[in-house]
């Protein structure tokens, strides 16, 4: 087991290191002249030539990699200030908002993917694998700007923005985040019911449900004891994998919200050119998503008795 | 049975089983009330695509600054926008770029990653180690914030965001069809072609890829709904088609500051479409899984 978790370990250190690369590679190598683009066009070349020296940006390519690492997060063009700050605040209140979709999304999807399950086939079943598979691929920024229309706008009941006024107390911020929210929502509720379904048509399927069904153990004890307990494992691991899904779902639910996390961040630093910024928001992006996937495994084979077995072979 | 035994009407029997299965599959769909309402309304985006300019009542450009934001009318059934514009016309000519672009991307991510999933589920061992790894860093980056960084930097035409959005999905591809092929390569008649001497190009091109083609158009029709969702997402945050062009998500972006103030109708419209365009495809998507998959 310990050796399974070391492997794991290691090979996330592997990727996190490719995906700095990439990163770098993006940020760093991609535009020509970042002097030039930070100036803007009307600069004189001797500022430029000045600029790209005080950013280091003439050196060869292997030294600015070594430069930007070994300085991480380093500072914001576009701020004139340390990212780390910056970024760990946005970062704060993107976890709020993540969160709560979250707290929401789950329990919905699995509820979701079971009663299908149950109805498998049937019309109900079919009813909530369309609709979970027609949300899924409209874009966030569409169902937003439904929901503002209507619940904003129109009626009146929730505000436009995500931001509540400083010094607000906890219920008062929640009833900005609700409409940002049903967006991110509604795009990954497809998928977690569809997996919760999936899982448990196969554990209701499987030689212990027939035969905790054979013994005379009413269904509703089947369900619960023997067929969710082992199809619920697998949904959350597909809960983890979508949070890539849920980030890039921030950085557009943010900006049409106009709410200041990590997506926002992203989004400005990209337009502005602000290339620091940009690469340390995406590479935090980045590890956030492989160390939720990490934890994921390692939970879903500490949990699961016949992965952490056959580890330890 | 050896192969040399298997007599050669038997393999006309399997090649006319093959088109059979198409047939059958077709059949199915046809069948399908939810793949019919998605045919429906997606014929009805392409015709708009194609006539828009002959079927718009208005002139998707023409501006009318003694009409602007004029709520929905007999005149302007969806109202005007902030320069007058014709909200219907735009909505109809809207549909134009967004149908070039999104297959145009499906098409090269799907074909690059088959090429690449075809490499990975056939050699296996170091190949597959190397491009898996750089496959998962890729995947941890979502899809958004990747193409937000490249359209920033490369430039906005629509020729960069077909690449773009291809190159993004082309591990994600290559994924789906490394797994059908880890499958298949196990299979009999690969190792007949092997034993025949067949060449690997040969045998994965010609033997693997005909047996794995049905993933592979799921995952294309899957893929195409999200190219539509990520072009029309880099869009609306600017980095996509640009204005005055007539595009659903550019009307949105240009017109959300005038929400607020009550003029809905200059960006529901084109919400409406672009939700009715994606779901007509998972319709369609969800439909063809079902015929394949039986």
């Amino acid at each position: 087991m310990v050796r399974f978790i070391l492997k794991r370990l290691g090979l996330a250190l592997i990727t996190l290191w490719l995906l700095s690369v990439i990163v770098f590679l993006l940020g760093q190598v991609l535009p020509a002249d970042p002097g030039r683009s930070v100036l803007g066009p009307l600069a004189a070349p001797s500022a430029v030539r000045a600029l790209d020296h005080q950013l280091g940006v003439d050196k060869p390519v292997l030294t600015q990699y070594w430069n930007w690492i070994s300085n991480f997060p380093g500072t914001s063009y576009q701020y004139q200030a340390p990212i780390g700050p910056i970024l760990t605040s946005a970062l704060g209140r993107s976890l709020k908002l993540g969160i709560f979709a979250l707290i929401i999304l789950v329990p919905l999807g699995i509820i979701g993917g079971v009663v299908s399950a149950l109805n498998a086939g049937k019309p109900i079943d079919r009813t909530i694998g369309i609709i979970g598979q027609s949300m899924l691929t409209v874009p966030e920024f569409v169902s937003g700007i439904v929901l503002i229309v209507v619940f904003a706008v129109e009626l009146g009941w929730l505000p436009v923005t995500a931001t509540a006024p400083p010094g607000s107390g906890f219920f008062t911020q929640l009833k900005y985040l609700i409409l940002p929210v049903i967006p991110l929502v509604m795009v990954l509720f497809g998928y977690i019911s569809r997996m919760a379904r999936v899982g448990t048509i196969e554990a209701l399927d499987s030689d212990y449900a027939r035969t905790a069904t054979l013994k005379g153990l009413p269904r509703g004890v089947v369900v619960r004891r023997h067929a969710l307990r082992n199809s619920l494992l697998p949904t959350i691991t597909v809960i983890a994998t979508q949070t890539g899904y849920l980030i890039g779902g921030l950085v557009v639910v943010e900006v049409l919200f106009r709410y200041n996390g990590i997506g926002e961040l992203t989004f400005n630093a990209s337009t502005q050119h602000d290339i620091p910024m940009l690469e340390a928001c995406v590479l935090t992006i980045g590890a956030l998503y492989m160390l939720v996937t990490l934890v994921a495994d390692i939970g879903y084979s500490l949990l699961n008795p016949r992965i952490r077995l056959k580890a330890a072979e | 049975m050896s192969i040399v035994d298997i007599p050669i009407e038997d393999a006309g029997a399997l090649q006319a089983g093959r088109s059979g299965v198409r047939r059958e599959v077709f059949r199915e769909l046809l069948r399908s009330p939810t793949f019919i309402v998605g045919a429906i309304v997606l014929a009805i985006w392409i015709i708009c695509a194609i006539f828009g300019p002959v079927l718009a009542p208005h002139s998707p450009y023409a501006q009318n600054l003694e009409g602007i934001n004029k709520a929905p009318s007999s005149g302007h059934l969806f109202g005007t926008d902030q320069l007058g514009r014709d909200m219907l016309s735009r909505v109809i000519v809207g549909s134009r770029d967004i149908l070039i672009i999104a297959p145009l991307a499906t098409l090269l991510g799907t074909v690059l990653g088959t090429v690449i999933g075809l490499l990975m589920g056939y050699f296996r061992g170091f190949v597959d180690d190397v491009l898996g790894r750089f496959v998962e860093a890729f995947l941890a980056i979502p899809l958004i914030v990747a193409g937000m960084i490249a359209l920033s930097t490369l430039g906005r035409s629509n020729l960069v965001i077909i690449i773009v959005i291809g190159l993004l999905f082309t591990p994600l591809i290559a994924r789906t069809v490394r797994a059908a092929v880890l499958l298949e390569r196990e299979l009999d008649y690969v190792a007949a072609a092997r034993l025949r001497g067949e060449r690997a190009p040969y045998i994965m091109f010609v033997e693997i890829l005909p047996n794995v083609f049905a993933p592979i158009m799921v995952e294309f029709t899957v893929r195409l709904a999200y190219a539509i969702f990520a072009v029309l997402t880099l869009t609306y945050l600017g980095l996509g088609v640009q204005p005055p062009s007539p595009d659903w998500a550019v009307d949105i972006q240009a017109n959300y500051g005038v929400v607020p103030a009550g003029y809905w109708w200059e960006v529901l419209f084109d919400a409406l479409a672009i939700a009715t365009l994606v779901v007509s495809i998972s319709l369609i998507s969800d439909s063809v899984q079902k015929a394949l998959e039986g």
